[in-house]
């Protein structure tokens, strides 16, 4: 990347060096803080809640307590695939509104946890002013390949995410 | 000094983030370079602060690199405990070392705290604007007017410990008032004030030392056998505000929140007229006899006085405990009670095994005095509520020409926490109702032939599985005709129902947004914003509001809330391939309609007949979106709802069973959804939507 294009996207780096829990959708790979990560399950059986955008699926018992479930496929505007013995639902603590919720997202496989070193981690490639992409904390360098590392809390208080699925590596 | 600080906090999280994935055989190389590179800096900073915080904050480091170092060497069970051992050890170091930072920050861009520094000369000769002054005083600071540095646990304890105290002082207050020659509330006022006064000196609260001394001179005198007069009384009660702000301002500022509102000089000026007061009371001396004071305080009517003795008793039989201990308590007995129904259900299909059955019917019974006595946990009395109650009561009788009396009776009732916070806004804005529009001015009442003290009932009672909660005034009555002629103009009624509609009902129009009759908007009411937030909290909590009220007499507030809120029993109910769950007491009937019981008003609306009453019917697959069994009504299930506003059908496929179930909140997630209040876990594991009747019934229109 260029000086300057580094320099003009500064303002969207925020990744932090660390541990990330990387996972599969579609074609490419993604990156979750570790911190964030409660634990990771296979599929349970969804309790659909009406009115409900199409990517919130439902809602699962967790032994006990009531989460809501969201299908990130559908949420980053993706075309939604038919459930795998792969597919998992990774249970996020998200930040909405100021409190801690715990959530789950589905996604087609979760891969690995890796330790992404702050010189391999380039800020988010800046698409031009008028698209916001803070959802994005940076991109890791792993392994040959590069994981979206992504902000879930913004990734599951936003509305619309369909710029996502027009990144291309 | 900023770029330290940088440097401490990624070197913590480093730390934190390898301790906490650390497995048996990974290196620990990496953390202790890093704890050492923090016990450098930290020798460093304690050569050039004597701060006893540092110290902690070098034994801990030492600590935990001493354990760090030999953890390579242990076998896989030894360093699972070693490394949970040090993962606290590191926890309380990164707490200890974040408290010093944020002391540090605040301590370069403080500004004035509690320290005393704006004489009284500076803001009487200075014509200057203040601002200069602030400036100066930054640099000016009293050398024992220390910064608080103690840790989360004793501050956590002087809070509670002294809100307490206030809490019983703000009530011996009003006793006093009513009876200044009560020996017993004056001792325990001075207590009360007595203890602040010690704890905040130790703690070096200054400003709040200060404020209680004065008011401890001026209660001395009290307790030698001077009665108090109501200029005195006043004065302790704008001071007791005081010292509540102060405690405020110490809990924002030990929270690292910011302060606002707080206004120096009116501080200086209470120490001014505490100073007057005490002296003024020294000099009268004995000259006012007790029987006169007596004939100027008003003593009051009713029986249940809350007198000072029995709140002291009641404190020696209990015991103090985090409250989120019980919150983490009642969250896993609900746990319980999930699995335990998921085991009763397995149960069932295996009734051969009548050993299995045998055991889970004794188990219910322990499951179900477990759950009781849990959530019992959690209740509180009423008194604090009332007592606020009275004391708003109080002073606004104080400001105003209306005299009110407050009589308090069944406080002792007790509700669970959660829910006495939800009923505190609702009950204030009824309060504020009465007191504004309620109750008439002495010489309006006395007029109309009524007592010129107009009095104000609060009163709690356990009924039928309800908490009730009475609030009732003598005043001017709910003003039917006004409310009709309101209800006319915003075309919530029209002028030929209005004829037809009975008493309560006419008074439940109030609770319609924007819904005000009155003339003058005050600063507390008239909006009408208050009355639907007082309905919409109720209903949160699954209560209901009644209204009594006859025109000159008075009004009647009886707010009814069920008792048990966190489990209900349901009706399992299936629409499509969904479960849902009806509140059972809602469920009046469930029947199969033939054709000739149900009429089509339009092409999607079709009522039911009922026992000769036409009912609106909800088709559940239509709402959320199912594919039924059935799609016409008399092909399928049909159960007739009552709710608060109405009765109605619901359409379902099929009634699966009776059960009971805990009702988990759905989270601010779906905190818009229409029609659907909560859910529970059904006995197979599975989430049930809990229907919301209200909501649904509206859905009908």
């Amino acid at each position: 990347m260029s000086e300057d294009l580094k320099k003009a996207a500064r303002i969207n780096s925020k990744a932090k060096e660390g541990k990330y829990l990387t996972f599969v959708l579609g074609s490419e790979e993604y990156g979750l803080e570790i911190l964030k990560v409660r634990e990771i399950i296979g599929l349970m059986e969804i309790t659909s809640v009406p009115r409900t955008p199409n990517y919130v699926k439902g809602v699962i018992n967790l032994r006990g307590a009531v989460i809501p479930v969201v299908d990130l496929r559908l949420k980053f505007g993706m075309p939604s695939v038919s459930y795998t013995q792969e597919t998992c639902t990774i249970v996020v603590a998200v930040k909405i509104e100021d409190e801690e919720v715990l959530m789950g997202i589905i996604v087609d496989t979760v891969s690995e946890v890796l330790d992404i070193n702050e010189k391999d981690i380039e800020p988010a490639p800046a698409f031009g002013s008028n698209i916001k992409i803070d959802y994005i904390l940076g991109m890791g360098k792993a392994k040959g390949k590069v994981k979206i590392l992504l902000n879930i809390d913004k990734v599951l208080n936003e509305q619309e995410l369909t710029v996502l699925k027009d990144i291309t590596i | 000094m900023n770029n330290d600080f940088d440097n401490i906090k990624n070197k913590l999280d480093f730390i934190a983030a390898e301790v906490m994935f650390l497995d048996h055989g990974d290196s620990f190389d990496g953390i202790l370079k890093s704890l050492n590179e923090l016990h450098e800096t930290f020798k460093l900073l304690a050569m050039l602060e004597n701060s006893p915080l540092i110290k902690e904050i070098l034994k801990m480091l030492e600590n935990s690199i001493n354990e760090s170092v030999a953890i390579n060497e242990l076998d896989a069970d030894r360093f699972e405990e070693k490394i949970k051992q040090i993962r606290t050890i590191i926890t309380d170091l990164i707490i200890k070392i974040n408290q010093y930072c944020s002391i540090i920050n605040k301590s370069e861009t403080s500004a004035p705290q509690e320290d005393l520094i704006i004489s009284k000369n500076k803001s009487k000769n200075n014509s200057k604007p203040s601002k200069k002054e602030t400036q100066e005083i930054k640099t000016i600071e009293e050398p024992s007017a220390e910064k608080p540095v103690y840790d989360k646990e004793i501050m956590m304890d002087f809070f509670v410990e002294t809100n307490e105290h206030l809490m019983l002082f703000e009530n011996t207050l009003m006793t006093l008032e009513k009876e200044p020659a009560n020996i017993g509330a004056i001792n325990e006022a001075f207590r009360s004030i007595h203890s602040i006064k010690g704890a905040a000196g130790f703690l070096n609260l200054v400003d709040l030392n200060k404020l209680s001394h004065l008011m401890e001179s001026l209660l001395s005198l009290f307790r030698d056998g001077i009665t108090p007069r109501p200029e005195s009384l006043h004065l302790l009660f704008d001071s007791l505000d005081m010292l509540k702000m102060l405690v405020n301002i110490v809990n924002s500022e030990f929270n690292d929140l910011p302060v606002t509102g707080f206004d120096k000089n009116k501080l200086t000026e209470l120490f001014e007229l505490l100073k007057n007061e005490t002296e003024s009371v020294k000099n009268l001396g004995a000259s006012e006899s007790i029987s006169q004071s007596l004939i100027k305080s008003r003593v009051s009517v009713s029986d249940d006085i809350q007198s000072v003795t029995p709140s002291q008793k009641q404190q020696v039989d209990s015991i103090k405990v985090k409250i989120e201990r019980i919150d983490q308590l009642v969250n896993m007995v609900g746990e319980l009670v999930i699995i335990y129904n998921q085991v009763e259900q397995r149960g069932r299909q295996l009734s051969a095994d009548t050993l299995l059955n045998n055991n889970l019917s004794q188990m219910k019974r322990a499951v179900s005095i477990l759950q009781e006595l849990a959530l019992s946990m959690r209740m509180m009395p009423l008194s604090m509520t009332f007592q606020k109650l009275a004391r708003l009561v109080r002073d606004f009788s104080k400001k105003t020409d209306k005299q009110i009396e407050v009589v308090v009776s069944g406080e002792g009732t007790e509700l669970d926490r959660n829910v006495i916070e939800e009923l505190q806004d609702p009950l204030v804005h009824l309060i504020r109702n009465s007191l504004d529009h309620g109750l008439e001015p002495a010489d309006e009442r006395t007029k109309a032939g009524k007592s010129p003290v107009g009095i104000i009932k609060l009163n709690a009672y356990h009924q039928s599985g309800m908490v009730v909660i009475e609030l009732c005034d003598d005043g001017r009555g709910l003003n039917r005709e006004k409310i009709l002629e309101k209800a006319i103009s915003k075309k919530m009624v029209s002028p030929e129902e209005a004829e037809t509609l009975a008493d309560e009902k006419i008074f439940e129009l109030i609770f319609a947004p924007g819904f005000s009759t009155a003339d003058k908007v005050s600063d507390i009411s008239g909006r009408g914003v208050g009355m639907d937030v007082v309905k919409r909290n109720l209903e949160k909590l699954r209560g209901k509001i009644e209204i009594e009220s006859s025109k000159g007499n008075g009004s009647t507030f009886k707010l009814k809330i069920p008792l048990t809120l966190a489990i209900i029993e349901g009706m399992v109910v299936r629409a499509g391939a969904e479960m849902f769950i009806l509140p059972v007491i809602s469920i009046m009937e469930s029947l199969r309609p033939t054709k000739a019981n149900i009429t089509n008003i339009t092409k999607t609306k079709q009522v039911v007949s009922v026992h000769d009453k036409l009912l609106p019917l909800v088709k559940l697959y239509e709402i959320f979106n199912l594919k039924p069994d059935k799609e016409n009504a008399d092909e399928a299930l049909v159960m007739v709802i009552q709710s608060f506003e109405k009765e109605f059908c619901i359409q379902v496929d099929e009634l699966i069973g009776q059960q009971q179930v805990v009702i988990k909140s759905l989270g601010k997630y779906f905190k818009e959804l229409n029609g659907v209040s909560g859910a529970a876990i059904l006995g197979d594991g599975r989430v049930g939507l809990i229907l919301d009747i209200d909501q649904l019934s509206v859905m009908t229109v």
